[in-house]
């Protein structure tokens, strides 16, 4: 107890003279354990070759012999390294690399994602919040963590292997994907968001990559280096959480006491996305213009619609140009096309006043899912919604791997190689 | 795609299978009542209006428990346009209502629709987290662990952190005492881990290595300390989730109504249950209610509203027993080597409430034998 000495070290920090912690400013958009955007068009030639490859598993060890290195051991434990065999990498993020594997204790797929050491803080914060929380979730919609092998240089999760992410699977079909595709995709993702946010979880980092999609369309949430246990009283927050594309006005405008809303407008983002194709507030780096492009649609906001907006860090209403709110369907032509019910849900999600947006478990109830079989609303937790007599995705409109042909579902073929 | 038979899976699915065999008494249905299929339906029940009403109560509890957990438990789909509603709309109304504005003011929530499933998982987590002896393994005993407890008071004082992240250190130790094997020279190395792992796990600000190895005045250097984090993660399995008693106590004072000054002293109460070997076997929500019921001994501050009494809390036999420990320990506090606590809730701040001239004769409140001097 160095008293004064440390308290005075202790104000430095407070005081910002230095950091202790990289924080969430470096993590924002550090999208660790999925492969960053640019790369989609290698991602996808790996992803087709495989297609062609067919049952030979030999391939990825590059002529190794297969069968001599790998054989399924009954001997061999959890929590040691030896037990998987390293395929093939499947991305790399700023604090965490990917690999494809294979289990083999009983040879089943696995992602091994493999986090760096850092000699400075140990063991990532990142990392420690994200194997605690999901030790604690098992659910069908949400990643499962199979095991955690720790050395001294790395710390491996072992995930459950699942095909692709919504992101690549919009990148293969674009231009919107099948509204019925669409409706079971938002379906796994509010009861997955219902499932954590009544375990006192939020994500804080939805995004399409972050939302892994088996071959049967099974949507699974991953990523949770970001997530929290929600604590009472809430915390400040830091406010650099979310993509910026994902995240809601009120943490644009610096509101830092956020909760469920936060994931419900990123899942309204999402939900946007994949029935028009294109993201619904795309593409800029800086708050001022990702706010400009919400105003653009749901129009600025004044004391009067938004009571207390004004007392939001951030909220300097005479640097935004005069937005009128405007209809979901004039913005988004998709939406037009579609029942009312479908852009009625989005309006929900997307509104500007966080405790006015619909929470996870009432949006399941939404009439938008009455077209859905009626036993899924009654599912247990870990089951899938896909074993649900009549559940099935449908073919995609457009299919950038076979642009001639009609597909019947993109991604069975892809299924046939395991 | 069910991947069963994996190790990491298994407590969870032990936990489903309690559910069920559990026959709970009708007295401790807040404890007993999650049925963790939010949409499983409970039968023969009437319109949500009717629950202030006791009988209803009962009828709920009754349907609750006899309830067949199913996989397809029969739920219409479009409950807002039917007469039946889904269990977490048919509580007793009042209660429902109670822990939702509680859950709001602490700002928790803004839409009400998680507040009891937010109540119920804290309430089924934290059976997991007593443990089943008070007794510590050899070479440690009771006034070490005290010792080393009470200056992590000190460093999480300086280091101002938040009380979850006190709490969950001292859980973190208790785990760890009982799994790893330290030498009693490492002992107060084990302490900086299980700090430095909570305030990894609850605070935006991390504090560095090296800080904290000044703290320790470089009794150990940071490589040892790294290796000691890796064997503290193995050993616990990197299962770092704690339903803190501090989060009971907020929410039952905030429904109770209590007065400032009541929740002070209760929090002082609470933070001298971190020093108490024995009070480990309890659980978060008893250590949390003894608390408050002591402070309001204590402070003979009359309950405001009755509403926190029908979450039932622990059993008598042991929130007296608890009480009893808790006002031996609140007499004790101003004197001995372990005073950080007494002093930190001696400021102004805090409204003094460690100083409370009752606290000194908190033992003949319970009419229990006096100290012996």
């Amino acid at each position: 107890m160095q008293n004064i000495r440390q308290a005075a070290t202790d104000a430095f920090h407070r005081l910002g003279l230095k950091q202790r912690h990289l924080g969430y400013e470096e993590l924002g958009d550090g999208s660790y354990g999925e492969t960053p955007q640019p790369h989609w068009f290698h991602t996808l030639q790996v992803r087709r070759l495989r297609v062609h490859r067919g049952r030979s598993n030999s391939d990825p060890l590059g002529g190794k012999s297969f069968q001599q290195e790998f054989q399924w051991n009954t001997g061999l434990q959890f929590g040691t390294a030896t037990s998987y065999l390293n395929l093939e990498k499947l991305g790399e993020g700023t604090y965490a690399t990917v690999y494809k594997g294979i289990s083999r204790i009983n040879g089943h797929l696995v992602a091994l994602k493999v986090i760096r050491m850092k000699t400075e803080e140990g063991v990532p914060f990142t990392a420690i919040r994200e194997a605690s929380l999901l030790k604690g979730l098992k659910h069908a919609n949400i990643v499962l963590l199979h095991d955690i092998i720790h050395t001294r240089e790395s710390l491996t999760f072992v995930f459950e292997y699942v095909q692709t992410d919504l992101a690549q699977y919009m990148t293969q079909h674009p231009g919107g994907l099948n509204p019925y595709n669409v409706r079971i995709f938002m379906f796994q993702l509010l009861r997955g968001l219902s499932y954590i946010h009544g375990h006192r979880i939020l994500h804080r980092d939805l995004k399409p990559q972050n939302l892994l999609i088996s071959y049967l369309g099974e949507l699974k949430l991953a990523d949770f280096g970001l997530a929290r246990s929600k604590s009472i009283p809430c915390q400040t927050y830091s406010a650099e959480v979310v993509t910026l594309w994902y995240r809601p006005p009120d943490v644009l405008l610096g509101s830092t006491d956020y909760s469920t809303a936060l994931d419900i407008w990123g899942a309204g983002c999402i939900f946007i996305e994949m029935l028009q194709g294109a993201p619904a507030f795309p593409g800029v780096a800086e708050v001022f213009e990702q706010l400009q492009k919400i105003w653009a649609v749901l129009g600025v906001p004044t004391e009067e619609t938004w009571p207390g907006v004004s007392q939001l860090p951030n909220y300097k209403p005479e640097w935004f140009l005069p937005c009128k709110p405007k209809q979901f369907r004039d913005v988004w032509k998709r939406l037009a096309q579609l029942p009312f019910k479908t852009e009625d849900l989005a309006m929900q999600m997307l509104l500007a006043i966080p405790r006015e947006r619909i929470s996870a478990q009432n949006a399941l109830q939404h009439p938008y899912f009455n077209t859905l079989p009626h036993p899924l609303m009654q599912l247990r937790d870990t089951v899938s919604v896909f074993k649900v007599p009549g559940v099935r995705l449908e073919p995609e409109p457009r299919d950038i791997f076979s642009p001639t042909r009609r597909m019947k579902s993109s991604l069975v073929p892809l299924a046939k190689c395991w | 795609m069910a991947h069963t038979g994996f190790c990491d899976s298994q407590a969870l699915l032990d936990r489903d299978n309690k559910a069920e065999e559990r026959s709970a008494p009708l007295r401790t249905w807040a404890n007993a009542c999650p049925p963790k299929e939010r949409w499983a339906q409970v039968e023969g029940l009437g319109p949500v209006g009717s629950f202030l009403n006791a009988e209803h109560h009962l009828t709920w509890v009754d349907g609750l428990l006899n309830s067949p957990v199913d996989w397809f438990a029969g739920f219409p789909v479009s409950s807002a346009h039917t007469s039946s509603v889904p269990p977490h709309m048919l509580l007793p109304g009042l209660l429902r209502h109670e822990m939702e504005v509680a859950m709001v003011r602490l700002g928790v929530i803004y839409d009400c629709t998680y507040a009891w499933d937010i109540f119920t998982d804290m309430l089924w987590s934290q059976r997991q987290h007593t443990f089943p002896s008070a007794e510590l393994p050899k070479p440690y005993s009771d006034k070490m662990l005290a010792i080393l407890i009470d200056w992590l008071i000190q460093v999480h004082a300086v280091l101002d952190f938040s009380e979850e992240t006190l709490h969950l250190t001292v859980f973190l130790l208790n785990r760890a005492v009982r799994l790893l094997k330290v030498p009693v020279t490492s002992f107060q190395l084990l302490g900086v881990v299980c700090l430095f792992l909570a305030s990894k796990k609850e605070e935006c600000l991390i504090p560095e290595v090296s800080e904290l190895c000044h703290l320790m005045e470089n009794a150990y250097t940071k490589a040892q300390l790294l290796k000691m984090e890796r064997r503290v993660l193995c050993a616990l399995k990197f299962e770092l989730s704690y339903t803190s008693p501090h989060h009971f106590l907020l929410l039952l004072t905030t429904i109770a109504r209590c007065s400032n000054k009541m929740v002070w002293m209760a929090r002082y109460l609470l933070e001298l249950t971190l020093l108490e070997v024995e009070c480990v076997v309890y659980q978060p929500i008893q250590l949390a209610g003894a608390a408050i019921q002591l402070a309001r001994c204590a402070l003979q501050e009359p309950p405001v509203s009755y509403i926190s009494h029908s979450i039932f809390v622990g059993s008598e036999a042991n929130l007296l027993q608890i009480m009893k420990t808790l006002a031996l320990a609140a007499a004790r506090a101003p004197i001995g080597n372990t005073r950080a606590t007494f002093l930190k809730y001696s400021s102004e701040e805090t409204m003094c409430v460690s100083k409370h001239p009752a606290l000194i004769c908190a033992v003949g409140l319970l009419k229990l034998p006096r100290l012996p001097s």
